[in-house]
């Protein structure tokens, strides 16, 4: 119905808006809590730019709970091993009765083509990479790589992968063609003569992780050693990957192609990241990030779906009295008297976890305060003469209340809006510390609780611990400084201009 | 020599806008036994100045020169605590507006009343009592109700128990603020009457605040009439009203209708009220008087005697 | 003689004290009889004062007229026409058009949130006078002007903080006045103004008056406000009218001991006034139970045995002059 120009009525609306900021700016504190507000929104939605990892399923980056990199600034760390990946690029100085190739390929890169031409004799190759290791043993590390046989005639092969040390020529034995070994490799069935029976040309996989080797050390015998990356890269010195393909004919015309692509050597660090891992090997870095998006929606979703219904409710007890106000207010009552703790605990014992019900239980307990402090703002408006002037020009009831009521609670319900939204988030984060959030979604609740349940505060892992419940704070913080303006711009008591 | 004497009195608001200028460089006198009305209409300066006097300010009120002489001793030298102590309540106390509300709604009327007595003099509780109760026969209101509490009294009770409050420590001078505004007329009548006898029958001086120009003509002796922090006019209240020297004196008076005599035109003056950050340079009113020229708007105003005991701070009444 | 506009006949307002639960059960609400039985006519054109004291009922009855709270009892009757019973949301909300208030605390009256604009301009909106933004417009610059707060584009996009208290009542008043009523009932409007604005702001309503021809309904506790805005006037005490007649007559010959108390208790500006002592005691009685006979008896000065008996009606005692005292004063 509004009649009025529209230039007037932006003119009208700038006033507004430029007297409210003026009024906003009187104590600076509103704009520190602007600031830090928008620092976690722009982190929440730069949240893929700023970290490469996804929060919960990119595991293992590091050894669990591995410290931030930056620790290595202190000089006691400048050599704590930090996770680095290295190519491994064979070389080798093949015998007469191999042909040595390196062929690229679309799919694997570069692949090192082993190829039998001899005539009956066996041979050894040795495909070697080195690299040299400069930090303080690490507790695992990687290696991985692909390998084919192909056109395998009347020949048995076998392969074999070891770390040599060389600075005192230790060596270790990572990995074997004929061994079975834990999680990674297919079984290979083996005898070394025997003709395969894997089907040929298909690229196998070989993951060995230095937690499921076990460790024969030659010098000393037979010795089995639990952490082998300890032991094996326990010196600063080169090392060599050493690739031993054994090929033993069983007649003239045997043939045999053997196909290693380039691998991959990591050393998980024990840092790593800009906060560190988790128990997991997980980035908290990206949990801290993707944890703002989880915070700021839920928050805010919670807040503004409570204001909501509290103003409605609010309005109509107020504005309309009488059996409504009563039965409203004793519903109120009723919410209030609930046991809130239960009835999740309820609802998640008989349908899981869910983020939604976090959000629904907030919602449901949370617009009461708001709905009895618009009700009372109602109350005393409703008595005042400038409604009665619209009532004695023939304004109806809804227009009283949409065009003079609630334009006049709006600055409280935005400042209660504002003061809504840290104790949603709040609620939320001490809900999924005790364990009642969703497991699939990172928030900081989530991350102290696994924090609290894996052991960090015992071993006082704090990049764990503290980032989150600090992020917690601040973002609150900044919150309650804006809602902090807010009030005072909005308080009544400072509105009466006499 | 007077009983209370105010010369170049000086108080200034410190606000984050600036100085405002509530109080700027007033002088007034009350001779024992008088009473003198303070006029003026809203952010004048009356209440600041009263509350100056009772150095009962605000934090950002800060005294910023002049002296207020009391039987010859000058009350801004003295500290807080002496202030307190000797001064007020004892020497100058005040009936402030609304009273009734000040009165504290769980305590009995008696309480109330003889708590000055009990801490400033250190009387018995009896004797305090008695006191209270002669005082209470003394406004109207009547011993009897020393048990009562405030609720169950009407409004011109309540406030004729703050009156009574005020003279508990047998006080000299009592300051009254707008002491009826919020009261019905008839009982705005009775509670004026009470204060009229009162001030005979106890030698009171007074000092009454108020925008009411027709209460201040029936109750007091002298008005000193206020524009932005400043006095422009003081004297007798049959000179003043008879022949105002002032601009805003004479149309201020004018502004008030009167039940008796000839019904005539009520006066408007024009303008605004002046801003007290930056209050027009020279008169005060220059902006808004008919008979402004450029020497208005230089200099400052001070009062300056023009017939016996009728001061006005007016240069064009300098001719006279 | 001119058209009555608006006749009030045996008006009557009682408001039931809220009893709690178990008592509204056992017993009957008591009543505050804050109108009981009150009658006048208005002219058109004139300006009519209701005077008293606060608790008097005055207000009440000013809001009885326009319907803003419902008569208990009683007719009012506009333009002939009996429009007590008219229901809200139809024919009222039309008469509304041509029956306007003015409220007495500038500060409440206005929406802070609204503009000035939107604030006059809500009466034209609310009952769909005009056609376009631009008639919208000029209805309301016109108004303004009328209340000289010129030029009236400085203050359509002000706020209500952002002006005087004078400056606020005047908006109030041209927001009564913007659809050229024919009725306005003013609350108490300037007793929260300053007194060198009181004059102004009540010519602008008189000049106003004069324009529009409409009748005004002035209620105010000040009596000699009344007499220099009223035609003729009213005096009520407890709900009841016990005097009524042409301000100058009750002013200066007032027939009723109450009217003579209240003018001799009102203060005048002029410290050489020879005033009479009238005495008056006690406190006004309780709405509630109001005392028997004439309300007056038990302050009374000149109280006899028949006013205690019998409760007086109006009788006349001049041309136009009616009190409710069986030993009028003239």
């Amino acid at each position: 119905m509004r009649v009025i120009p529209g230039k007037e009525r932006r003119r009208i609306l700038s006033r507004k808006i430029k007297s409210f900021w003026v009024d906003f700016g009187r104590n600076k504190i509103g704009f520190v809590g602007i600031f830090i507000v928008l620092a976690f929104v722009f982190t929440a939605v730069l949240a893929p730019w700023l970290t490469p990892f996804h929060p919960i399923n990119d595991q293992n980056l590091a050894t669990d709970m591995a410290k931030p990199a930056w620790v290595r600034i202190l000089p006691q760390n400048r050599d704590l091993p930090i996770t680095t990946e290295k190519t491994i690029n064979w070389v080798t100085t093949p015998p007469d009765s191999i042909d040595f190739l390196l062929s690229p390929d679309e799919e694997w890169g570069e692949v090192s083509k082993v190829k039998y031409v001899g005539g009956g004799e066996s041979a050894d190759v040795y495909l070697s990479w080195g690299f040299s290791y400069s930090y303080r043993p690490p507790k695992a590390f990687k290696c991985e790589f692909r390998w084919m046989s192909s056109d395998v005639n009347d020949m048995g092969y076998s392969l074999e992968l070891f770390l040599i040390r060389k600075g005192d020529n230790t060596n270790f034995t990572l990995w074997d063609s004929s061994v079975k070994s834990h999680n990674w490799e297919r079984r290979i069935p083996l005898p070394l003569i025997a003709n395969p029976t894997l089907p040929e040309g298909w690229p196998k996989l070989v993951q060995v992780h230095s937690k499921n080797v076990n460790v024969y050390v030659d010098r000393l015998g037979f010795e089995e050693v639990q952490n082998l990356a300890e032991i094996a890269l326990s010196e600063k010195v080169d090392y060599e990957l050493l690739m031993h393909i054994r090929l033993e004919p069983k007649s003239e015309n045997a043939t045999c192609e053997i196909d290693l692509t380039r691998g991959d050597f990591q050393v998980l660090g024990t840092v790593f990241g800009i906060l560190g891992v988790d128990k997991f090997g997980a980035d908290i870095f990206s949990q801290m990030v993707y944890g703002s998006r989880i915070s700021l929606s839920i928050g805010l979703l919670a807040a503004v779906l409570v204001t909501t219904i509290g103003i409605t409710v609010g309005v109509t007890a107020g504005y309309f009295g009488g059996v409504v106000d009563e039965f409203l207010m004793r519903l109120v009552d009723v919410l209030l008297s609930l046991p809130w703790l239960p009835l999740l605990i309820a609802l998640v014992a008989l349908f899981g976890k869910n983020v939604y019900y976090i959000v629904l239980l907030i919602v449901l307990f949370g617009w009461t305060g708001l709905a009895r402090t618009i009700r009372s703002q109602v109350l005393s408006l409703r008595e005042m003469a400038f409604i009665e002037a619209a009532r004695a020009s023939g304004a109806s009831r809804s227009y009283i209340i949409f065009r003079h009521i609630v334009p006049n609670i709006l600055p409280l319900a935005f400042a209660a809006l504002v003061t809504a939204i840290p104790w949603a988030i709040l609620l939320e984060a001490g809900l999924s510390f005790i364990g009642f959030g969703d497991p699939r979604l990172p928030s900081w609740g989530r991350m102290l609780n696994y924090a609290f349940y894996w052991g960090a505060f015992k071993k006082l892992a704090w990049w764990w611990i503290l980032p989150p419940g600090l992020a917690i704070m601040a973002l609150c913080l900044g919150f309650v400084f804006i809602g902090h303006a807010i009030d005072e711009v909005v308080n009544p008591r400072l509105r009466r201009r006499r | 020599m007077a009983l209370l004497e105010v010369k170049n009195l000086k108080m200034y608001y410190q606000t984050l806008r600036g100085q405002v200028k509530a109080v700027d460089d007033i002088d007034f006198w009350v001779e024992r036994g008088e009473a003198v009305g303070l006029a003026g209409e809203s952010a004048c300066g009356k209440t600041s100045a009263m509350l100056t006097l009772l150095r009962l300010l605000p934090s950002n009120g800060k005294i910023m020169g002049g002296s207020v002489k009391f039987d010859g001793q000058d009350l801004l030298k003295l500290s807080e605590d002496e202030f307190r102590e000797n001064v007020r309540w004892r020497k100058i106390s005040v009936i402030f507006q609304g009273a009734m509300n000040a009165l504290h709604p769980t305590k009995k009327i008696g309480e109330q009343l003889s708590e000055p007595i009990l801490l400033h003099e250190g009387l018995e509780k009896e004797e305090a009592w008695e006191r209270v109760g002669k005082l209470l026969d003394l406004v109207g209101v009547g011993a009897e109700r020393l048990d009562r509490y405030p609720h169950e009294l009407s409004g011109g009770l309540k406030q004729r128990s703050m009156i009574a409050m005020s003279l508990v420590c047998n006080p000299a001078l009592v300051i009254a603020d707008e002491p009826t505004t919020a009261l019905d007329v008839i009982t705005q009548a009775q509670v004026l009457k009470v204060i009229k006898e009162l001030r005979q029958k106890l030698d009171l001086s007074m000092i009454l605040v108020s925008h009411d120009l027709s209460v201040i003509a029936e109750t007091c002796d002298k008005v000193a009439i206020m524009y932005a922090g400043k006095i422009v006019e003081f004297g007798d209240i049959a000179s003043v009203f008879k022949e105002p020297l002032h601009p805003y004196s004479e149309q201020l008076i004018a502004a008030f209708p009167s039940v008796l005599g000839e019904k005539r035109e009520l006066t408007t003056i024009h303008g605004f009220p002046p801003d007290l950050l930056n209050p027009p340079p020279g008169c005060r009113f220059h902006p808004r008087c008919q008979f402004a020229e450029e020497a208005c708007k230089k200099g400052e105003r001070n009062l300056f005697e023009v017939d016996k005991g009728h001061y006005v701070a007016c240069i064009k009444r300098l001719v006279v | 003689m001119a058209d009555i506009l608006l006749e009030v006949r045996d008006l009557k307002k009682y408001f039931p004290i809220k009893l709690s639960l178990l008592k509204s059960l056992t017993s009957k609400a008591p009543l505050v009889r804050a109108v009981d039985g009150v009658s006048f006519r208005i002219e058109a054109g004139e300006v009519f004062g209701l005077v008293g004291e606060s608790g008097c009922g005055k207000t009440t009855t000013g809001r009885c007229i326009l319907r803003l709270i419902e008569p208990t009892e009683g007719k009012i009757i506009y333009k002939g026409e009996d429009i007590t019973p008219l229901p809200i949301e139809g024919e009222m909300r039309q008469l509304r058009r041509k029956m306007q208030i003015i409220f007495q605390d500038p500060y409440e009256s206005l929406n802070p949130r609204m503009s000035i604009y939107d604030i006059i301009a809500e009466p034209i909106r609310l009952q769909n006078i005009t056609e376009s933004a631009e008639e919208t417009l000029e209805m309301v610059r016109g108004v303004l002007e009328d209340m000289r707060m010129v030029p009236p584009d400085e203050y359509l996009y002000r706020f209500p903080h952002e002006l005087s208290g004078g400056q606020r009542q005047r908006v109030a008043v041209a927001r009564a006045f913007v659809l050229e009523p024919d009725f306005i009932v003013a609350d108490e409007p300037t007793s929260m103004l300053d007194a060198s604005i009181r004059g102004e702001v009540l010519k602008l309503i008189l000049n106003l008056i004069e324009k529009t021809g409409c009748a005004f309904l002035y209620i105010t506790h000040d009596f000699a406000l009344a007499r220099y805005t009223c035609d003729r006037i009213a005096v009520m005490y407890l709900g009841k009218i016990v005097e009524k007649g042409l301000t100058e007559d009750v002013i200066k010959k007032p027939a009723h001991p109450y009217t003579e108390a209240l003018l001799a208790a009102v203060p005048v500006p002029d410290p050489m006034a020879r005033r009479t002592d009238v005495v008056i005691k006690g406190e006004v009685p309780s709405p509630i139970s109001p005392p028997p006979g004439c309300r007056f008896n038990t302050r009374c000065p000149y109280v006899k045995d028949r006013c205690i008996k019998e409760e007086p009606k109006l009788f006349e005692v001049g041309e136009n002059h009616f009190t409710a005292c069986y030993f009028p004063l003239v």
